[in-house]
């Protein structure tokens, strides 16, 4: 279970602060207006951004001291998840034990990529791939990861109204069937309503 | 103000420095340290110009071997009038490119120290200087008494490149008058205890004094710098048993001069006693003339018997014996 | 349009001197050296410890580049990478003094040395010339290190990588473009050096094709020979420059974004390295400078200052003036560079620019001042070829750290500068500017002080109204005052120093 106790974040003189917990087989999803810090919350659950007051605990364990290396969370990026300079394996394997994911680990991301329609994109190169495509390989790395906890940055933005279906159902169905949590970040309230258990809503400050 | 001049001024307003546009009555070519603010330049212009009523300007390279090579480009493009700061070894390649003409200066009506042995029609000496190794007297009690015995110690020698700088080229005029044929063996010996050959005549003499060697290669006149300005005797140059090499850094008259008369003025001038007087104390070497007052220092400097070759032999096989040292060092 | 325009200049230049040069040697290129075993030994010689010193220079630079750019807990980090400039413009006699008062025969360091200790010979020179150019490689790979994207970091970060797959994935990518330039620059440099190898060396046993070039030229004004010597050296080192640039293609890994500067955990033991090594090396490049403190303090006095007053305000105009005009030919260069997308034209613009650095500067100097001779004055007209010289003589250093800067925008932003149709002058000024300008003041110093620290080219155009104080400092030395020359030199640093402070100074 993920629990935010009072943590506040804090980005020029922009303060916010969050209360709430995640069980463990269910989606949140954040919504709010440009600029409400959505972003901002994700990086911080990464490690990226030093929260100014405050606790992350996941299971009880507080993750204050642990680093972005170290800590149990997978994150999709709003950009930027993929280098430019080596194969979409590549940087799919990249994900799974240090880029030697096991054989099971690889067929499900192969099975992924077969299902999400992106299975004869592994040989090429990042920049040559649209940014719907881009989009769903960092979406299945993530997702596949061994992390607990999952952070998508706006994961369907560059899909078409089709595939966003099948993506939102396929992550829908990873998360059913293990014992991951996963916050997204999103401006459909389509998208809140028919993948999240909660939604949590920041206002601007 | 003409326009290019103004140009180069808006360029470089931040310095007052004003580009030699208008045209002195007399260019004088030289080397840079000769018309430094310590050298004898500025005080020889002063009193030339109050002499004759005329304007000098001075142009400074490098050194004497750049001073040579400025004039031999620019040939009959040069602006200089008089080349003052060329040495002896030289001579033979300013002669052969046709870079001066014969001036009128009579040698017998100026008591000329008699080492020189002057008698050239297109040359002027106006100061010289014997090589010589020197010592720091507080460490070595008892210095080597010939060059035989400084090649055959063990004494930590550091000397300069005879490729690069004019003291080199006079120590191997030095070894080869010393040794003739011998001197390839001389300098192989040589160089089982020599510290380092250093580009130029500064770095050596600041290793030396900052106690990295025995002995360095300068001149007999560097003690005497040391008493007038440091005020310690302690340095001292080495008397040779063999004789020592003299530099004779000698003044000519520009072949394409448009002044000889003027130019030949002030080659006069600087044989003048008046002159004489201020170039060994600013240049720190010693005058030509016999009957010029000078501080006690000099007085305590040592008076080698000279020998070496004639400006034609050295300029006939330079290239020889640098090739020679090269060979015989390198191995 | 400029770009051609300026790689014209830069290639015409080269071509005049030499073509100059070979005029004067009416027996054409002399080429009986190469039956001399000495000349073999000689280029043998030259290879070798330039080789060494490259490597030596990087083994050190490459840990402490990395610990400038990931440990933000160093302290005086800006002044350190000032220092790190400031070797360009040390003049070799100050260097000499330096290096000799830590390491000579009654050095500060050489009771530390053990029994053995000889400074003369390969040690002298080796240290001599990593103490000139791991500072610019450190300079120049902190940079580069620094450059690495956030992003990256980032995904790398939270992909849980280890050490090593970081360091492959995401450092080595960047490394490896700039590293074979860098090595290659520092090869180069030691590869033409020569008052220091001369001093330090013990001798000639230990001379490079260079001195062998200034005798030629110099002292035997033998232009066969030179030329002769400057082709070997041209093939030689510029075929191996040419060799090293081919390893390091530019790459581009992930958008650059601004502000943001998170960067990873580096591991304590690298770490406490880095940290050790920072200050052992600030302590090696300030040592030399310390040392003359005392000299120069005592002598400072006995200056002629206004003279030297003079000689600065020269000197710093000389070298803003190279300094700009290096970084606008570069510049102009670039652009052209971009405009083209086959790799043939990109590689000859870049060797029209990068070439100066293997052309022997006198060969250069000398080979211009014959050639316009007849139809210029130089007495007054001496200070454009200073410029003009100096300036191309940093042009390689601006050149290639230019490059990367013009490539990652290109590779970010073509698209939308297409988009947005910015175009000419007010693209340069809006956009393009701004991105390049952390860059260019990093160039701009750099540059600076290389036309600071100019000795060889004001020898040959210089003009006694125009001193600068290099200039002076060898006159001083050239007659025995060698504290003042110490006191001179110490000024000359500090001028680059301060210079270096506004130049860098960070815009609120």
């Amino acid at each position: 279970m993920l629990e935010l106790r009072a943590l506040c974040m804090g980005r020029g003189s922009l303060r916010w602060q969050h209360d709430f917990k995640l069980e463990r087989g269910q989606i949140m999803a954040l919504m709010g207006p440009s600029g409400a810090g959505k972003s901002t919350l994700l990086e911080c659950l990464g490690g990226f951004v030093p929260p100014l007051a405050g606790e992350i605990l996941l299971d009880g364990r507080s993750l204050q001291d642990v680093r972005a290396e170290d800590r149990p969370v997978a994150t999709l990026f709003q950009q930027h998840n993929l280098f430019e300079h080596i194969s979409v394996a590549h940087n799919l394997r990249l994900g799974f034990n240090q880029g030697r994911p096991s054989t099971i680990q690889w067929q499900r991301v192969e099975a992924a990529c077969e299902h999400l329609g992106v299975a004869s994109l592994l040989g090429r190169l990042p920049g040559e791939l649209s940014g719907g495509q881009r989009q769903r390989i960092g979406l299945i790395r993530t997702v596949l990861r061994e992390q607990p906890l999952i952070l998508l940055d706006e994961p369907f933005g560059a899909l078409d109204a089709e595939a966003r279906v099948v993506a939102g159902d396929w992550v829908r169905a990873e998360i059913d069937h293990g014992t991951k949590m996963l916050i997204f970040v999103t401006h459909e309230i389509d998208d809140a309503q028919r993948w999240a258990n909660q939604t949590l809503v920041i206002g601007l400050p | 103000m003409n326009i290019r001049h103004s140009l180069a001024c808006a360029a470089f307003a931040l310095a007052a420095g004003q580009a030699s546009a208008a045209a002195a009555d007399l260019t004088v070519y030289t080397y840079e340290s000769f018309i430094s603010s310590w050298g004898p330049g500025p005080e020889l212009k002063t009193r030339f110009e109050a002499q004759c009523g005329c304007t000098l300007e001075f142009v400074g390279v490098e050194d004497g071997v750049a001073l040579l090579n400025r004039v031999r480009l620019e040939g009959a493009n040069t602006r200089a009038d008089v080349i003052v700061g060329l040495d002896d070894s030289l001579i033979k390649d300013v002669r052969t490119h046709g870079l001066v003409q014969p001036h009128s200066v009579d040698f017998a009506s100026i008591p000329m120290v008699a080492a020189l042995a002057w008698a050239d029609d297109s040359f002027v000496p106006f100061d010289f200087g014997y090589f010589a190794f020197i010592y720091d007297h507080q460490k070595i009690g008892a210095p080597v008494d010939s060059l035989a015995a400084l090649i055959d110690g063990n004494a930590r020698v550091i000397y300069q490149d005879p490729r690069t700088s004019t003291p080199g080229l006079g120590l191997l005029h030095w070894v080869r008058a010393v040794y003739g044929d011998e001197a390839p063996a001389a300098w192989t010996r040589l160089a089982r205890h020599t510290v380092t050959v250093t580009s130029g005549w500064s770095e050596a003499y600041n290793m030396f004094l900052q106690g990295e060697a025995d002995y360095v290669l300068s001149y007999t006149t560097s003690p005497a710098y040391h008493i007038v300005s440091d005020g310690t005797d302690r340095y001292r140059a080495a008397h040779f048993a063999e004789g020592h090499v003299a530099q004779v850094e000698v003044a000519a008259l520009s072949a394409h001069t448009d002044n000889p008369a003027l130019a030949n003025r002030f080659l006069a001038f600087l044989l003048s006693r008046e002159a004489q007087e201020i170039i060994p104390v600013t240049n720190w070497m010693l005058p030509v003339r016999d009957d010029v007052k000078l501080p006690e220092a000099f007085d305590r400097l040592i008076r080698p018997a000279r020998i070496g070759f004639s400006a034609d032999e050295i300029g006939a096989s330079r290239s020889i014996w640098v090739r020679e040292w090269r060979e015989a060092v390198s191995r | 349009m400029p770009g051609v325009l300026a790689v014209f200049v830069m290639l015409a230049i080269s071509v005049a001197a030499v073509l100059a040069l070979a005029v004067r040697s009416d027996a054409g290129v002399s080429t009986a050296l190469l039956r001399e075993r000495w000349f073999w030994h000689v280029l043998q010689f030259s290879l070798w410890q330039a080789l060494l010193s490259a490597v030596l220079s990087l083994v050190i630079a490459l840990p402490l580049a990395r610990a400038l750019a990931l440990d933000p807990h160093l302290r005086g980090r800006a002044w350190f990478l000032r220092l790190c400039l400031l070797c360009f413009v040390m003049p070799s006699l100050v260097l000499i003094t330096g290096l000799v008062t830590l390491f000579g025969r009654s050095g500060w360091i050489t009771p530390l040395l053990g029994e053995g200790w000889q400074l003369y010979g390969l040690p002298g020179i080796l240290i001599a010339h990593v103490y000139l150019n791991a500072p610019f490689a450190i300079r120049v790979l902190s940079h580069r290190w620094q450059s690495i994207p956030v992003d990256a970091w980032k995904i790398s970060a939270q992909l849980g990588l280890s050490g090593w797959q970081r360091f492959w994935l995401v450092e080595w990518p960047v490394l490896r473009t700039a590293l074979p330039g860098v090595f290659g620059f520092v090869f180069l440099l030691c590869f033409n050096s020569f008052a220091v190898v001369l001093a330090l060396g013990g001798g000639p046993r230990a001379t490079t094709l260079e001195v062998a070039i200034y005798q030629a030229l110099k002292f035997d004004f033998n232009p066969p020979e030179a030329l002769f010597l400057a082709c070997m050296q041209l093939v030689v080192a510029g075929g191996l420059f040419a060799l090293f640039s081919r390893w390091g293609g530019l790459q581009w890994l992930v958008a650059a974004r601004a502000g943001d500067a998170w960067r990873p955990h580096v591991g304590s033991l690298a770490k406490w390295c880095g940290r050790a090594l920072y200050v052992a090396v600030a302590l090696f490049l300030l040592m030399p400078i310390v040392s003359l403190l005392p000299v120069a303090a005592l002598a400072g006095g006995a200056l002629p200052w206004s003279e030297i007053a003079r000689a600065s305000a020269m000197s710093i105009g000389f070298a803003l003036a190279a300094a700009l005009l290096a970084v606008l030919l570069a510049l102009a260069a670039l652009s052209l560079w971009r405009h083209f997308d086959d790799a043939l034209r990109r590689r000859l613009i870049e060797a029209a620019a990068l070439h100066h650095l293997v052309i022997p500067g006198m060969v250069l100097s000398v080979g211009l001042y014959v050639f316009l001779m007849a139809w210029v004055n130089w007495l007054d007209w001496g200070w454009i070829a200073i410029v003009l010289l100096n300036a191309l003589i940093a042009l390689p250093f601006v050149f290639v750290q230019l490059k990367p800067s013009m490539f990652e925008y290109d590779a970010q932003y073509r698209q939308l500068l297409a988009d947005l149709g910015l175009q000419g002058w007010r693209h340069w000024r809006l956009v393009l500017g701004p991105f390049l300008e952390p860059a260019l003041r990093r160039v701009l110093a750099i540059a600076f002080v290389l036309a600071l620290g100019d000795f060889a080219v004001f020898g040959i155009f210089g003009n006694p109204s125009w001193h600068t104080l290099p200039w002076m400092i060898h006159a001083l030395a050239g007659s025995y005052r060698l504290d003042e020359a110490a006191a001179a030199s110490l000024l000359l640093l500090a001028l680059a120093l301060g210079a270096l402070c506004l130049l860098e100074r960070e815009r609120a």
